[in-house]
């Protein structure tokens, strides 16, 4: 599938697993890739930038048995720029795909 | 690519594009390694599953207010926030006294009511007057209390507030993070406003009522408009 589709929805399926709960940045990066073909280290930059717009924050964890691990967590504008890219994306979404079966039918 | 190349090379592509803490950036993908390699995957497998080090390293430059351009400025702002902190922090000890000479007059007033009204005059402190007055003044003096206790816990909630929202003003200032910046007035929900409202309004209401009431009483059992040349309060009787 062309990498132009998946890089504008990669921050809201990044903000989507965010708003279930809080994870380290591991956790994202390997459920997207598990369910999308990306490369792992795309995820990171995504992260850092939402950060850097103010819609996650983090915070270290102790963890039994190794480093603290870096958390993200939605900051109160992350969870309503969520819910409003949410409602966006899916009315989209649904409007492209009744365009395209319109075509085959 | 070994794990100490992927990073090495990670590293001085940051560096070159100028990227802000480029050490946080390979702490990130070095615990990615050490994770990996725990679910038994070799490094050069990882290393090529996270995508060339120039288009990661690209992707962290394209980020908005994340090149080092800031980095050099941050010295000049830290300075310059803290000497404004040292300004502002003075500005809020002042009015934090204000707000305690606010408690302490509330405090005061009503300690005198309360004694007005049992006749504890504690010490003989107080000026003498008939009961019928004390009483009346006394609840003038409570009123009064909670005029001056509400005033010092708005003023309380507006220094903090304040606090709050220079302590967010300079967060985003340093990070860099677009939090939303707080509002300078105390926020306070309608249902507490109209409580706070109604309190005041009616305690003003009892102290202007009181007040009279109390002069009227006094005036009238001394017949005399200065009552308290009449009860001697100042040692001296008219």
């Amino acid at each position: 599938m062309n990498i132009q589709y998946k890089k504008g929805v990669l921050e809201l399926c990044v903000l989507s697993l965010l708003f279930r709960r809080d994870c380290y940045g591991y956790e994202i990066s390997e459920s997207l890739s598990k369910r999308i073909d990306i490369a792992d280290g795309t995820v990171y930059p995504i992260l850092r930038k939402l950060k850097s717009d103010g819609l996650v924050t983090t915070y270290l964890s102790e963890e039994s048995g190794g480093p603290p691990r870096k958390y993200y967590s939605l900051t109160e504008l992350g969870r309503r720029t969520y819910l409003a890219d949410r409602t966006d994306y899916l009315n989209f979404a649904s409007t492209v795909e009744s365009i395209l079966e319109d075509e085959t039918t | 690519m070994t794990k100490l190349e992927y990073l090495t090379a990670l590293k001085n592509e940051l560096r070159d594009s100028g990227v802000a803490d480029v050490e946080e950036i390979a702490a990130e993908y070095e615990q990615h390694f050490l994770f990996k390699l725990a679910d038994g995957f070799s490094e050069e497998e990882i290393a090529a599953k996270l995508g060339a080090p120039e288009q990661i390293a690209a992707q962290f430059a394209g980020i908005r207010g994340e090149t080092k351009r800031r980095s050099g400025k941050r010295l000049f702002l830290t300075v310059w926030l803290t000497l404004l902190g040292i300004l502002e922090g003075l500005l809020y000890l002042t009015f934090f006294g204000f707000v305690l000479a606010l408690f302490g007059a509330a405090l005061g007033s009503a300690a005198i009511g309360i004694e007005y009204i049992a006749q504890l005059n504690v010490a003989g402190l107080l000026p003498p007057m008939p009961y019928g007055g004390a009483l009346v003044f006394g609840v003038c003096l409570l009123s009064l209390a909670v005029l001056l206790c509400v005033a010092a816990l708005y003023c309380l909630a507006y220094l903090r507030q304040m606090v709050r929202a220079s302590l967010r003003w300079r967060k985003n200032l340093l990070q860099d993070a677009a939090l939303p910046p707080l509002p300078l007035g105390p926020q306070v929900s309608p249902k507490a406003r109209r409580t706070i409202r109604g309190v005041f309004q009616w305690a003003l209401l009892a102290f202007g009522i009181t007040f009279v009431l109390g002069y009227a009483i006094l005036g009238l059992a001394t017949h005399a408009w200065g009552f308290w040349h009449a009860l001697g309060w100042f040692g001296y009787v008219a």
